[in-house]
């Protein structure tokens, strides 16, 4: 862990105006991320994992907003800040993003190196020249020929777009890279691939590292610390060695016991369905689906309770 | 189609015939808008509605093409001048005898008298003298005094047909041998419409006076007599001028003007308003349509309403007011159909840009801190720039038939340069369809709809090489 803290996150809330209901995909969600620290985002389709990331860069796509809690990144409070200073001082300079399915964040008209100057070019001022110069240096870091620069993204395969989208993410030198369901569309080899180059870029370029993902698996390869995120909420943080022992809420215990074991017979599943974030239940959210739900689970929400050395857990069963 | 390169798009487009007639017509409008200093007289040009130039040419008024003889199986006849001898006397008559072969199917239009008085002339300015003209046909008959008048013009000009004198005296030459025509004449009143050069060149008998018999050829004498008033008066020069009876590529209209020249200049005026209008128009459209849905909420709703409310103007009686009161050149009109054409492609360019701006790379884009206008610009206006050719393709031939229209219907209220529209008009205000002046009418509406078809074609195989929902 980093001794100093990168990214504090206090009490957030995002929500959704659509026109049959505010939907409340992230409510009061609150956790430090250190210097290079490596934090795994996890919880099944739906949760609020990548809205919560897309918040981070005050980037909630519409109707979405930022309904409330701060985002501390160097002291500046990107949840008020006003976009033309985010836009200046915060985005892709402080913290930037390896987005979902590479494969459509690339646009198609422009080549390779012109989309990696893109950055430099509004942020540094460089030139096109110098900018094209510095993509060039910065491709074999991901493991690609400068050559690519002037391919369009159509001429690239799947796993390549993925490190060209890697390569964007850190061109400025960021302090924090969000990285989205970064393997989500590559298969299991490319998959491994751009794990292991995600693990030794963080280490040289010194980054906190925040990787999103519903796959548990590929957690336990990278990530130093795991949030369990459930209907908008954060239900359990931790070290990741800790969580992978011993998980404390019952949803993590869940999710742990649905992935698939060669030894075991069967496929494991939660029961249920999570609720509809228009009207969230009182109380605590996973109370439908918990085996060892009580009268107090249906009345009171938990407050995130210590569990262990680096533990918490949302739960009424540890109070 | 997103990533075509130039060379895909051209090779997509030859796959459309339409698309390769419709560039062939355009080249043959761009050549004679580019080529109209060369092809045809540039002082023809400026001067085009300057009559008095017209009049200087001395070409036949009200003439078909040259080419219709072809056609027909008969020779038009051509322009001639003859210039007379001026005799060296010191009598008080001067005569002089031009000849003429007439050797045509269709005889001379007209028949121009002129006379010059030489300017040193020791005379006053009120001294008068008299022109008559007698015509010695080759059957042997003689039209007297086809011309007998008493003027001071020292450059006197005298069209015979449209000489009340000579019209008068014709008639009542070819009275002898149709008396039933001459009936008919005086009882309808018809003494000034009908043909009297033709009369003046057919053969007598019955009909000659109404039913255009055949021509008689051969050598007319025209014996030409200047009776003068003051000895001093001296003759710088006579001339008789035969007008044909054809001209040109597509004509003369009855101001004596080469139908052709109006036709090669209009083709600038038209080609120029038609793609400023439309590149213009289309592209200030495209850039409103991307802004609104890309700013989307408010700003889409007040943009859309303001667009919508822009295209439901009815453009022509408002373009036809505007025109008339701003005294309108060429320039004018472009700004004023800019202004009321642009919303036309705003609706198509905002739902194509609905879906642009929902994808991953615009937020990718927003996210590495480019602003609105880079992004409207640099992101979202690139993909939509292939479709923006087809668009300017389709709009030409609305700015091209509104500015004939708006042209045609103001006549010479309206633009002051050469269109086709205002050829039209002229050809309407001359009752051209009425009198069978088809030459006057059909080239300047052909012009139209060729220029009107080649950008249809044009744009239909762009359209169907650069949207990607009705390629194959």
């Amino acid at each position: 862990m980093g001794n100093d803290v990168a990214l504090d996150v206090q009490e957030l809330k995002v929500y959704y105006y659509t026109y049959t209901g505010v939907v409340k995909a992230v409510e009061g969600v609150s956790f430090k991320l250190g210097k290079g620290e490596t934090l795994g985002l996890a919880g099944e389709s739906g949760c609020g994992k990548s809205t919560l990331g897309f918040s981070l860069m005050n980037l909630v796509p519409p109707p979405g907003k930022i309904a409330g809690g701060h985002i501390y990144i160097d002291g500046m409070d990107i949840a008020t800040m006003p976009e033309s200073e985010l836009r200046k001082n915060v985005r892709w300079k402080k913290i930037s993003m390896v987005f979902q399915g590479a494969m459509n964040a690339l646009t198609p008209v422009y080549k390779i190196g012109e989309q990696l100057a893109e950055p430099l070019m509004i942020h540094k001022g460089l030139s096109k020249e110098e900018a094209m110069e510095e993509a060039k240096n910065i491709l074999p870091k991901v493991g690609l020929d400068p050559a690519i620069v002037n391919r369009y993204p159509h001429e690239l395969s799947g796993g390549m777009k993925q490190r060209v989208m890697i390569a964007m993410a850190l061109i400025l030198r960021p302090d924090i890279v969000i990285a989205d369901e970064p393997t989500t569309a590559l298969d299991v080899i490319v998959q491994a691939q751009i794990l292991n180059l995600l693990k030794s870029l963080k280490n040289e370029f010194n980054i906190s590292l925040i990787l999103i993902s519903h796959d548990l698996s590929i957690m336990a390869e990278v990530v130093e610390k795991l949030a369990i995120m459930y209907a908008g909420k954060m239900v359990e943080i931790g070290s990741s060695d800790e969580m992978f022992a011993d998980p404390k809420h019952p949803y993590t215990q869940g999710l742990l016991k649905s992935i698939p074991k060669l030894t075991e017979k069967g496929l494991h599943y939660i029961p249920g369905q999570p609720p509809d974030l228009r009207n969230p239940p009182s109380g605590c959210r996973f109370a439908d689906r918990c085996p060892f739900v009580f009268d107090k689970c249906r009345r009171e929400e938990p407050p995130m309770l210590k569990v262990g050395d680096t533990q918490y857990a949302a739960c009424w069963l540890y109070e | 189609m997103y990533g075509m390169g130039i060379k895909d798009v051209v090779r997509e487009f030859l796959r459309f015939r339409g698309g390769i007639v419709g560039i062939f017509l355009l080249l043959i409008i761009v050549g004679m808008a580019l080529g109209a200093p060369l092809i045809s007289d540039e002082e023809a040009g400026n001067r085009w509605y300057d009559l008095e130039y017209w009049v200087e040419k001395d070409l036949p008024k009200g003439v078909p093409p040259a080419w219709v003889g072809v056609f027909e199986g008969r020779s038009y006849s051509v322009t001639e001048r003859f210039p007379g001898q001026i005799p060296e006397t010191n009598r008080f008559i001067l005569r002089t005898n031009i000849t003429y072969n007439m050797k045509y199917d269709v005889p001379p239009s007209d028949v121009v008298i002129r006379v010059r008085i030489a300017e040193e002339a020791n005379i006053s300015a009120t001294t008068t003298y008299f022109v008559r003209l007698n015509v010695y046909r080759p059957d042997g008959t003689v039209i007297e005094r086809v011309l007998d008048l008493e003027t001071v013009n020292r450059d006197l000009k005298i069209s015979l047909k449209s000489e009340d004198r000579s019209r008068n005296a014709i008639i009542s030459f070819m009275k002898d041998f149709d008396e039933e025509g001459y009936e008919r004449i005086i009882n309808q009143g018809l003494t000034e419409v009908i043909d009297v050069i033709y009369i003046l060149f057919s053969q007598t008998g019955e009909g000659a006076l109404l039913e255009r018999t055949e021509p008689l050829k051969g050598i007319y004498t025209f014996e030409l007599e200047i009776i003068r008033t003051d000895i001093n008066l001296e003759l710088d020069s006579l001339e008789l001028l035969a007008m044909g009876a054809a001209h040109g590529v597509f004509g003369t209209d009855t101001n004596g003007r080469d139908i052709f020249v109006g036709i090669v200049w209009g083709a600038r005026v038209a080609l120029i308003l038609g793609l400023i209008v439309a590149i213009v128009s289309v592209l200030i459209g495209v850039l409103y349509g991307t802004v609104s849905a890309y700013l989307g909420g408010w700003v889409d709703e007040i943009l859309q309403r303001i667009q919508e409310f822009a295209i439901s103007i009815p453009l022509l009686p408002l373009l036809l007011i505007l025109a008339f009161y701003f005294k309108p050149t060429i320039w004018n009109l472009i700004l004023l159909l800019i202004v009321f054409s642009w919303p036309g492609p705003v609706k198509t360019i905002r739902s194509m840009a609905l879906q642009i701006r929902e994808q991953l790379y615009i937020t990718a884009a927003k996210a590495v801190g480019a602003s609105t206008g880079r992004i409207v610009l640099r992101y979202i206006f690139p993909q939509i720039l292939p479709y923006t050719f087809a668009l300017v393709a389709f709009a030409v031939p609305g700015a091209i038939l509104t500015e004939a229209g708006v042209s045609f219907l103001l006549g010479a209220q309206g633009v002051l340069e050469i269109t086709w529209g205002r050829i039209l008009s002229d050809a309407q205000d001359a009752s051209a369809v009425l009198t069978g002046m088809w030459w006057w009418v059909l080239p300047p509406g052909f012009m139209i709809a060729i220029s009107g078809l080649a950008f249809v074609l044009i744009g239909t195989a762009l359209d169907r090489v650069l949207n990607p929902r009705l390629l194959r």
